[in-house]
């Protein structure tokens, strides 16, 4: 086994999914979502984006749970022969890194915007790079410890931030409800369902977690946790902006800039800023830590610490060379981004699963 | 690169340890003593040749027929007046005081001097030239005795040592005034007269091969966690070290993370505080030779602690606490926050008190950082220049530094006054950290936040915040997360951290180093008026 370290499901199936998709999730989701489904966007969260993590979880689990203490990029061979399957866990892998680099791209388009705009991108690609590096030589009890604090100052930055904007809300904004028909809110659901599916990590994660069995219901109470979260985020952000949030490139941002209480609490970006490095970095290192763990079980190496700086190379690289600016990241994030997350989050799993079953292969359901 | 230096180290290490084994062998080994008084003498005079507080007196014991003996001691480090009241006295009595039967004789005049004639309690016997002389370095009196291959060991220790006084470094307003001393076996008593039990065990160790230093490993039996103990025990076994002369020495060869700027173990010079974590399933190091006492495993949470805060009411310890946490946010902080804020978010300030420090700041030479990194340089400097004087001078030295050079420094137009408050507020809340170590990695941390929040603004503070919180989620010390309960949460370990629940409410004790015997106190022991148990106070 690679990793020697146990996580309980509290700290690996309950927090760290939700560290691993609510930071940018929360950022910009809500104007993503308000481009489709306008003052309807809290219902794409709610219910269709919810409904789509609720099923990647499920399958994940149960993949996992038939092949107790391996992850996919090990049984992806049992299930399919070794040529494809390794085939599979290659794609996962890179889609992995993929997806970190877009993290890290994501992560220093905010904050060039918001805070830094003539410090280069790659300052932030390589200083976010190297922190993931310290978490992954750490381990994953290192990352699901650290996420467990990361995770109280983002709940309590978010809870400030909504709390004293609240007041001057207009919650008529987001009448009329379904305003045309279900449509819309589908549409509007897709970028944000490609982001909850990200608790797909699970794959990776499965076995290292102490009580396998009872993770599907952490899992759950996670993605519904993010569904509730980020619905809040966007009706608050709705019912302040109105229309004017699908034009905003960061919402909840604009919303931190908006806050002024008694004259002197001013301008709270500092805890968007806090709350921002703190998740992203939890998320790159989770995404980060897979990909290690993964690039080394399909190489298989004893341990996948040497891989760790390789892979943070690329991805402080890649970062940089993906997009030309920030606007094309959102444009990836709405167009490329659902379809593409999809297939590996949804659509292969579902399909080891299905030949898994038809080949009945791995144990049963309740593992071993 | 770094790794074939590392591998070159580590064999030049092997080549030194088969040396210094080499050289241990020779002085471990036995050699029997002679049955011939004069040959042990011979043998005794050139093992302490050119030592001269050794002293060595031949005497004779009046006997039937008189037989001659030979004392060996270290002159300082035993009692001089019981060698001469209960051993000379006895040894040389009249012979015609002494009734016939009891006279001595050749060969039982052994036992009956060390049965009969000496009046001291620690007597022990040895066969052998090189424990003899062990004992001897240690402060026992060696009786050699003619005819007889063997010598008596009187325990006679005694030495010169300070008596006990309230810790320097750990002041309380409530509580015990008395701290650990020089000598180990006060400090052992300081504790065992708090813990009056036969389940707090001492494990005696002597480590170092010239210092012969006693190290005592204490910890209560059936609460602490074996796996702890026996880690402590491998880990001081583990240690080959020519001399011992603090318990520093064992800290930095028993640490789990030895390049961690974090202190892994934790000290004390409170028996009080030593007792309670005793009682809590602590285990302790305690070292000859110094007052400063090292207790494993240490959690984040212990660095902010004092003891006074368990003897306070709990409302006022948990307000403490929390000042003192923010304390350590201020004295890590608050010179990077003022950099970055002053220098790229300048946006954040309320305006009228952006206007006041931008107006101070008008014509200044140098930029937030340098001011900042130059005044806090000046303090660190004060503050070492103020623990190496002499008491009295160290006082005018800070009266200079700070008064003379802060004000001298705004006058000249070399640093805003801003910053010399921020400097100042830094300094003192530094010093609210109770752990002497933990403030020195809160000091020395200071520094590269400074410079990241210069060239990055809040971002650097932030990457550098997760840097800490990431290396702090990756210590443990002796198996224990370094920062549980806090991460791994253990909501039941909370009770006493930043907070402290009240006595009657914690009747557990902290469950990831006492999950042998968590039970401290009964249960519902909340006090109130009316609330009587049976039979307890009934008759009141």
């Amino acid at each position: 086994m690679l990793e020697g370290g146990r996580v309980n499901n509290r700290q690996a199936a309950l927090i760290l999914p939700f560290l691993a998709v609510m930071p940018t999730a929360v950022l910009f989701v809500p104007a993503i979502t308000a481009i489709f489904a306008k003052q309807n966007g809290w219902l794409s969260l709610l219910v269709v984006a919810t409904v789509f993590g609720l099923l990647v979880a499920l399958v994940a689990v149960k993949l996992g749970l038939r092949f107790p203490g391996q992850t996919v990029v090990e049984y992806a061979p049992e299930i399919l022969g070794p040529y494809l399957g390794k085939l599979v866990g290659a794609g996962f892998v890179f889609w992995f890194i993929h997806l970190d680099a877009v993290i890290i791209r994501e992560y220093s388009a905010f904050l060039m915007t918001a805070f830094m705009p003539e410090t280069p991108q790659v300052v932030f690609a390589v200083f976010q790079a190297l922190l993931a590096v310290i978490a992954v030589r750490g381990g994953l009890e290192v990352i699901c410890r650290a996420g467990e604090w990361v995770f109280v100052v983002f709940i309590l930055s978010l809870v400030i931030i909504l709390g004293l904007v609240v007041h001057d809300a207009d919650f008529t904004e987001l009448l009329p409800v379904l305003e045309n028909g279900v449509k819309p809110v589908i549409h509007g659901g897709l970028t944000p369902s490609a982001f909850r599916g990200e608790v797909v990590l699970m794959l990776m994660l499965l076995p290292y977690i102490n009580q396998p069995q009872k993770t599907l219901k952490y899992l759950f109470a996670s993605v519904i946790l993010m569904g509730i979260t980020l619905a809040q985020a966007t009706v608050v952000a709705t019912s302040e902006f109105g229309i004017m949030t699908e034009s905003l490139t960061f919402p909840l941002f604009s919303l931190a800039r908006f806050i002024s209480v008694f004259g002197f609490i001013e301008r709270l970006e500092s805890l968007i800023l806090i709350m921002w490095v703190a998740g992203v970095s939890v998320k790159v290192a989770v995404f980060y830590y897979v990909a290690a763990l993964g690039a080394a079980q399909l190489f298989n190496l004893k341990d996948y610490r040497p891989v760790a700086l390789p892979i943070g190379v690329i991805l402080a690289a890649w970062s940089v060379s993906l997009f030309e600016d920030s606007r094309e990241v959102v444009e990836w994030l709405i167009i490329s981004f659902p379809p593409y997350a999809h297939t590996f989050q949804l659509l292969i799993p579902s399909l080891l699963l299905l030949v898994a079953v038809l080949r009945k292969k791995g144990g049963t359901e309740n593992g071993g | 690169m770094f790794n074939r230096a590392y591998r070159k180290i580590k064999k030049l290490l092997k080549q030194n340890k088969q040396a210094g084994s080499g050289d241990g062998a020779g002085s471990a080994g036995q050699q029997p003593l002679a049955a011939d008084l004069g040959r042990n003498i011979q043998e005794l005079r050139s093992i302490f040749e050119r030592c001269s507080d050794v002293v060595m007196r031949q005497l004779v014991i009046n006997g039937e027929p008189p037989v001659d003996a030979f004392l060996v001691y270290i002159d300082g480090m035993v009692d001089v007046h019981l060698i001469s009241d209960h051993v000379m006295r006895a040894l040389q009595m009249n012979p015609a005081l002494v009734p016939r039967n009891q006279r001595l004789t050749g060969p039982d005049a052994f036992s009956k001097i060390k049965d009969s004639f000496i009046g001291v309690v620690g007597i022990k016997t040895t066969s052998d030239m090189q424990q003899l002389v062990r004992q001897v370095v240690y402060g026992d009196a060696g009786l050699l005795i003619d005819g007889v291959a063997a010598a008596m060991v009187i325990n006679a220790r005694q030495w010169e040592s300070r008596t006990v006084e309230e810790s320097n470094t750990e002041p309380v307003v409530r509580g015990p005034r008395d701290g650990f001393t020089e000598k180990l076996r006060t400090n052992t008593t300081l504790v065992r007269r708090r813990i009056k039990s036969h389940r707090l065990k001492m494990e005696n160790y002597k480590i170092g091969q010239l210092t012969q230093t006693d190290v005592v490993v204490a910890y209560i039996d059936g609460i602490a966690n074996d796996k702890v103990v026996e880690e402590v025990r491998r880990r001081l076994k583990r240690i080959k070290i020519d001399g011992i002369l603090e318990s520093g020495y064992i800290e930095e060869l028993i640490e789990d993370q030895p390049y961690s700027i974090f202190p892994q173990v934790n000290v004390t010079e409170r028996p009080d505080k030593l007792a309670a974590n005793l009682l809590e399933g602590y285990v302790a190091i305690m070292v000859d030779n110094t007052p400063v006492t090292l207790i494993v495993p240490v959690t984040v949470p212990f660095l902010l602690q004092s003891s006074e805060d368990y003897y306070n009411r709990y409302l006022y310890a948990i307000f403490v606490r929390m000042l003192r946490f923010l304390a350590l946010n201020i004295a890590l902080l608050l010179p990077s926050l003022y950099i970055a804020i002053t220098t790229y978010h300048q946006e954040m300030l309320p305006t009228l008190l952006f206007i006041s420090i931008a107006s101070q700041r008008e014509g200044m030479p140098f930029p937030a950082f340098v001011e900042a990194l130059f005044m806090e340089t000046v303090f660190e400097i004060l503050r070492e220049a103020g623990i190496r004087l002499p008491r009295q001078i160290g006082q005018a030295v800070s009266i200079v530094g700070a008064l003379v050079i802060g004000d001298a420094a705004v006058k000249a137009g070399l640093v805003s006054p801003a910053i010399v408050m921020v400097v100042a507020l830094t300094a003192i809340a530094s010093f609210t950290i109770p752990n002497y170590s933990a403030s020195f990695s809160i000091r020395i941390l200071r520094f590269p936040i400074m410079v990241l929040a210069a060239i990055l603004g809040l971002f650097g503070i932030m990457t550098a915040l997760m840097v800490i919180l990431y290396h702090l989620c990756s210590l443990r010390s002796f198996g224990v997360p370094y920062l549980s309960p806090l991460a791994p949460i253990n909501f039941h370990d909370m009770q006493d951290t930043i907070i402290r629940m009240p006595r009657w409410s914690m009747f557990q004790r902290p469950q990831l180093v006492a999950y042998k015997d968590p039970r401290r106190m009964s249960r519902g022991q909340k006090p109130g008026p009316g609330r009587q148990d049976k039979g307890d106070r009934g008759d009141a």
